[in-house]
């Protein structure tokens, strides 16, 4: 069903060149990710949660981002690693990779060489500025994205400087362009028998997010600042309200008249006056949990919801009661939680690997079985770090 | 699929009908449409209600858009249906239904949440709030919402301070792109030119989108599980992110903002290197480079500051680039537009908004090496009379 039968050679790494052959593992592809020890997925990285496990292994956030998917532990800066990866290539549907631009290519991996050996391959490569053109060179995070494309600007308290969005937000948002634009590839490749070279910069998808905000230049004449929590016009309500307990807050919008009437109501506002409403919104609420103050609210029809944490999205029913995030057991570090698909699919789609993949635990299914190599050529390449 | 589709295009042909009150199914749409798909819009009489609200509105000469409405329809085809038999005749004939409704807003459609399978197309993208099922199913869900509920707010702002929502229409696009995907992974599967067709007797396969679970997942996901093995909460930190190597911040320059992250080791050297190796820097009180941004980090932009307010954004950014330091300036977004190598790469395509304004905005993200994404278009203006 959906996308067995596809398979992915997947070069991405880091965060938003892992989740596109993520989501294409949710739909049932099988992603065979290339790493090497010699130059370690950062998200490989960080301080080890249990000691006398390997290192590599215990990273949580490389568990989320690479679930489903397979490991191939190989050096392609080798002459072996970089043949056996085109062998390998003649036997995928896909290929991604976000290196720097031209290093696949240094290495004899490029588009063109995968392509010699597999014509009608679909490849995603992404980077900070593009292939092509003076942004090539761009060296870049989600961070720095963030900041080029416009959006920091609009992070941050209305009449104040900003402060900056802070979060990754750029690395999937360019990770799902990445998905949209392979899928599309890939119907058009069942259609004609042809593949595509896919150029997607995290730049230009970073300024999908404040595209927006440049309409404003245009229809108004003004440059946006920091947005803060305004409301998008008019409209009587829209902040984030603390509540009780430590740090606890609340985003409520009252959308129209009527939505304040029930806000007035429900806190005992004196009259429908905006600010009146607002004092008594911001007194009702810091005698109440986000979660009792989301419920009473939207039983009046009023939108409302906790700004949660993490603690609070694991510990939430309505997560929970949609599985959004799923227990698997890591052989690592054991019992541990990671996300599912960004959807709830009628029927379920059964993925290549229920967890993330340990460094080149699939080594022996590539070399042996999918290319139906000799078991010596997986024990000397092993031995000559080929394999590593 | 039409008779002769375009086979430049990647899905040339491909139906696709939107049904949008709040972006996200016309984000897909607009996607869809210029990958190559023949796409309805579908609105009532009184049209999609972004075109006056959850974005900001403008008025000119008697029309009526939206910021959001003009940059998310450009270039598509309405069809005014008033009749729920009318929707159920052209959802029926197409690959992929998006709809975006809360679920208080299915009757008005003459459409029932749990029976969307009926519809007989070959997927129904369902995007609501908080999904289809659950305990706030029926929960309402504007943007300011469902970024707090869905874990983005709690990590933008200032200590003790509100937390702010993201800005704009992020959950749009983001349910957006998860709509698109999904409808062309059903498709790709589903798709009439080859043998394998799909037996659909049983009708539409529904995908439940929730907008909340968008964010939870594939964005803030991997907070929950750092939480329960570091014990560690994102939370507001100005212009810093905690849990990261030093800097992973916005530094202050004379003529405003640049953003510097130096996660990897050698990078941290270089950033060092570049600001004169002072002598504190080494000093083993401040510990790692984790331990510097964590709990030093405000002693060391203060002893930072004269060199970073000596020097312009510009200054610093090329500095950084010349070093392989990820950086970039907070650029505002006419600064953006006026980046003469972003007009040189084609990253702009402009066409008339839906109150008659000629708009230029970035062009879809994605280049492909030989198929062709169909061109930008003029913005539908509203059904008349409404």
């Amino acid at each position: 069903m959906l996308l067995q039968g596809v398979r992915v050679l997947d070069f991405g790494w880091v965060w938003a060149g892992a989740v596109p052959g993520q989501m294409l593992a949710f739909l049932g592809a099988e992603v065979i990710k290339v790493e090497t020890r010699k130059r370690l997925d950062y998200m490989r990285q960080g301080r080890a949660i249990v000691k006398d496990a390997p290192d590599t292994e215990q990273q949580p956030m490389f568990h989320n981002i690479n679930r489903g998917k397979l490991s191939l532990s190989i050096d392609f800066t080798t002459e072996a690693g970089r043949d056996l990866l085109l062998d390998l290539a003649a036997h995928c549907d896909v290929a991604i990779q976000n290196f720097a631009p031209g290093v696949l290519d240094r290495y004899g991996l490029g588009y063109e060489a995968l392509r010699e050996r597999r014509p009608d391959l679909v490849m995603l490569s992404l980077s900070g500025g593009g292939q092509q053109g003076p942004l090539r060179e761009l060296r870049s995070y989600a961070s720095t994205i963030a900041a080029f494309s416009g959006l920091d600007s609009l992070c941050g308290y209305p009449g104040e400087e900003p402060l900056g969005v802070q979060q990754s937000y750029p690395d999937p948002n360019a990770s799902l362009h990445g998905a949209v634009a392979i899928l599309a590839a890939l119907i058009r490749r069942k259609r004609t028998g042809r593949g595509d070279h896919i150029d997607l910069s995290q730049l230009a998808a970073g300024m999908q997010t404040s595209a927006e905000a440049m309409a404003w230049l245009d229809l108004f004449g003004e440059v946006p600042g920091p947005l803060g929590n305004l409301p998008p016009n008019d409209e009587p309500l829209h902040d984030c309200f603390r509540c009780a307990g430590d740090d606890e807050w609340i985003a409520v919008a009252a959308e129209d008249e009527a939505q304040l009437a029930a806000v007035a109501t429900l806190t005992g506002a004196p009259s429908d006056r905006r600010d009146t409403v607002r004092d008594a919104l911001e007194r009702w609420c810091a005698e109440r949990d986000p979660r009792g103050a989301m419920d009473a609210l939207q039983a009046v029809g009023v939108p409302a919801g906790a700004v949660t944490t993490a603690r609070d999205r694991f510990e939430d029913p309505h997560y929970r009661a949609r599985g959004a995030y799923v227990e698997t057991e890591h052989p690592s570090i054991g019992w541990e939680l990671v996300y599912r698909a960004p959807w709830i699919w009628p029927d379920e789609i059964p993925l290549a690997n229920e967890r993330a993949p340990l460094m080149g635990e699939h080594n022996e299914y590539v070399v042996c079985e999918l290319l139906g190599r000799p078991r010596e050529d997986l024990e000397r390449l092993t031995a000559q770090q080929v394999l590593y | 699929m039409a008779d002769l589709p375009d086979l430049d295009l990647p899905i040339g042909g491909l139906r696709v009908v939107e049904l949008s009150e709040r972006g996200a199914a016309a984000y897909a749409g607009k996607l869809l449409r210029r990958l190559g798909a023949d796409l309805v819009k579908i609105e009532p009489p009184e049209g999609d209600p972004l075109r006056r609200n959850g974005s900001r509105r403008h008025e000119a000469d008697g029309r009526t858009t939206t910021a959001a409405f003009d940059f998310f329809n450009e270039g598509k085809t309405c069809e005014v249906v008033d009749d729920p038999a009318r929707l159920r005749e052209l959802v029926a004939e197409a690959d992929a239904f998006i709809l975006d409704l809360e679920p208080r807003r299915y009757e008005a459609w003459g459409l029932d949440a749990d029976a969307l399978a009926g519809l007989g197309c070959g997927v129904v993208c369902a995007i609501t709030p908080f999904g289809l099922s659950g305990p706030y199913r029926d929960y309402r869900g504007p943007e300011i919402v469902t970024s707090a509920f869905g874990g983005s707010s709690v990590g933008i702002g200032a200590p003790g301070r509100p937390p702010l929502r993201m800005p704009l229409s992020q959950t749009a696009i983001q349910a957006g792109l998860v709509a698109a995907i999904a409808a062309l992974g059903s498709s790709y599967e589903g798709d009439a030119h080859e043998d394998d067709e799909r037996v659909d007797a049983e009708g539409a396969r529904v995908v439940d989108i929730s907008e909340s679970d968008v964010w939870a997942t594939v964005h803030t996901g991997t907070t929950v599980v750092s939480y329960l093995f570091s014990n560690r909460l994102r939370s507001r930190q100005g212009r810093r992110v905690l849990g990261q190597p030093y800097p992973h911040q916005l530094f202050r320059c004379s003529d405003g903002w640049i953003a510097i992250q130096a996660s990897e080791r050698h990078q941290h050297q270089l950033f060092i290197e570049m600001v004169g190796s002072p002598g504190w820097a080494a000093e083993r009180r401040f510990g790692s480079r984790l331990d510097m941004n964590d709990r030093h980090a405000d002693e060391v932009d203060a002893q930072l500051a004269p060199w970073f307010e000596a020097r312009t954004r510009q200054q610093v950014f090329e500095e950084c680039r010349a070093r392989n330091i990820p950086a970039a300036p907070v650029r505002t977004v006419a600064d953006v537009r006026a980046d003469a190598d972003l007009q040189a790469a084609g990253a702009f395509e402009r066409f008339e908004g839906a109150s008659g304004v000629e708009l230029t905005l970035p062009a879809p993200p994605f280049r492909f090496a030989e198929a062709e994404l169909a061109p930008p278009g003029p913005v539908p203006s509203p059904p008349e009379g409404s």
